[in-house]
């Protein structure tokens, strides 16, 4: 059963921030979710995955956003 | 300046004598090689497929015999939901992974582009209230109880968690804005997931307009029209993956509204409202921007299994669009639909969202709907074997899977055997084993030939099945 990216991209998303991306996946995975890495400069197709968490960033490859979906 | 008719251009009469999809695409009946599905309550495409094939059966025979018409798949199909599985073994953690509709996409160029970034970033927090979720389970989808949509929330806008700016989000559509459009759920049955999109209502019965990475991998389609709150089940149409349009139909619809659809393109400057189902809420919202530039090209880049495509002749936006809007509607000052929300940049708090023209994406629809089977458009659902395969061999189809519940499932193929050729043509890389199999029409039986583990050349068949979205 696919988890609930939302929920769990709010309670866990301040920690994510500021994070290497291949870490952050890590916790995505580990949490039963599925990751997406966005680049800068990347678009996103905008289909919305519940059990999905993009995370997003920056040029150093660290998290600065997390979005659900 | 933006000219409107306020009328839905869209001219293909909706009952028109081409057979439906799931008429056409219709399997034969399940022999041993295609048992019942027996893996998460997943049922397989055909499966889920099959009450409405039945249906959809009828109505051919009702037609006549010419509704039959075979039809041949040219995309690479059977390989889209094969390379996905892949992924899916390489994820970890037992979860699903990335899929076809999580592709991502490159911008690769900005020419023109003058207008303004009047919407503010994707807001903290923004996204964590309202979600009643979209789930599965509940009333009556297929065998599946593919139910209706969950609660309601207070539509908690866009934006993300952490990180980014806040500015101005979005808003809960109005009805005006929101007729014509609906929200879609689309059932990854070989994933283990679903994917939420919007669509745009062509015609009164039912015809749908959205993405095609929307519903591609799907095995079952929910779709709810948001302006009455009925839901439907829907069928594939037919799909242009090049071109991110598939169209839809809905079973049992009537009287719907469609959409009013400009008839000529915005130009740079214009105000626009994009209204979509953002974060998959399952309640259409609006946010609004303008258009920033024409004629864009974005270069999509795969994200796990999914190939990437180049859209050419896009709308830029300014709006701050989101994960759920896809397939949905940018409507101009007039509310009229100039184009159909498909991606969204990343890595900036100005969110510059991409849309294709309502007139590209017409075009297209015209063409599935009249049946023009191409080699970049797939009518209905793809012939379908079930294997994965290893993408790390050369370019040989060496199995990395079978999946349960398939056509090959019911064959001795395993992991590590070498396809060598189908009806005795031969098999060199995955390609060509892709092209074999979309070259047949669900039902058709066919003849494989491989080499197993222990280097004996061996021999199968199987019936092939209509598979998920291709």
């Amino acid at each position: 059963m696919p988890g609930d990216a939302t929920a769990w991209a709010a309670a866990h998303a301040a920690a994510l921030v500021g994070l290497p991306a291949a870490a952050a996946e890590q916790e995505v995975e580990a949490a039963g979710l599925r990751p997406r890495v966005a680049v800068p400069g990347e678009m996103l197709t905008l289909a919305h995955l519940p059990d999905r968490v993009t995370l997003v960033t920056d040029g150093a490859g660290l998290v600065t956003e997390v979005r659900p979906g | 300046m933006v000219f409107v008719n306020d009328q839905n251009p869209f001219d293909v009469t909706p009952d028109d004598r081409r057979p439906n999809a799931a008429a056409d695409d219709a399997p034969t009946p399940r022999d041993a090689t295609t048992p019942p599905p027996a893996e998460d309550g997943v049922e397989p495409a055909a499966a889920e497929e099959a009450p409405a094939t039945a249906e959809a059966a009828g109505d051919a025979d009702a037609g006549g015999a010419a509704l039959r018409t075979r039809r041949r798949h040219r995309r690479f199909a059977a390989l889209g939901i094969a390379a996905a599985v892949i992924f899916t073994a390489g994820a970890g953690g037992g979860a699903v992974a990335s899929l076809a509709l999580a592709r991502s996409t490159t911008a690769t160029s900005a020419d023109g582009g003058a207008g303004s970034q009047t919407q503010g970033g994707f807001g903290s927090q923004g996204g964590s209230q309202g979600f009643g979720g979209q789930g599965f389970g509940g009333q009556g989808f297929g065998s599946q109880g593919f139910g209706g949509r969950g609660g309601s929330g207070t539509q908690g806008g866009r934006g993300s968690t952490g990180g980014g700016t806040s500015t101005q989000g979005s808003t809960t559509a109005t009805s005006a804005q929101v007729r014509g459009l609906v929200t879609i759920v689309s059932r990854l049955g070989y994933q283990s997931g679903e994917a939420a999109g919007t669509g745009i209502i062509l015609t009164a019965d039912g015809r749908i307009l959205t993405n095609n990475h929307v519903i591609e991998g799907s095995t079952a389609i929910r779709v709810t029209d948001e302006s009455t709150g009925r839901s439907y089940t829907a069928k594939v149409v037919g799909t242009d993956a090049s071109k991110d349009v598939a169209v839809l139909q809905l079973e049992d619809a009537s009287g719907l509204t469609p959409a009013d659809l400009a008839t000529a393109a915005p130009s740079v400057g214009d105000d626009v409202t994009a209204v979509g189902n953002a974060n998959g809420t399952g309640t259409l919202s609006a946010a609004k921007g303008a258009v920033s530039a024409l004629d864009q090209t974005i270069t999509t880049s795969s994200e796990g299994s999914a190939s990437g495509e180049t859209l050419h002749g896009l709308i830029e936006i300014s709006a701050d669009v989101v994960s759920g809007d896809s397939g949905g509607a940018v409507e101009n000052a007039d509310g009229d639909v100039v184009g159909v929300t498909t991606a969204a940049s990343s890595g900036s708090a100005d969110v510059t969202g991409y849309a294709i023209p309502i007139g590209t994406a017409l075009g297209v629809a015209r063409q599935i709907v009249a049946g023009e089977d191409t080699d970049e458009i797939t009518i209905g659902l793809p012939a379908f074997l079930g294997v994965s395969l290893d993408p790390d061999t050369d370019g040989r189809a060496v199995i990395a899977q079978v999946l349960p519940s398939t056509p090959a499932a019911g064959t001795d193929l395993a992991e590590g055997d070498v396809i060598t050729a189908v009806d005795g043509k031969a098999i060199t890389s995955r390609d060509g084993l892709s092209a074999a199999i979309t070259q047949h029409a669900p039902g058709d039986r066919i003849t494989i030939a491989y080499t197993d583990a222990d280097g004996a050349s061996r021999t199968a068949t199987a019936t092939l099945v209509a598979g998920p979205a291709d």
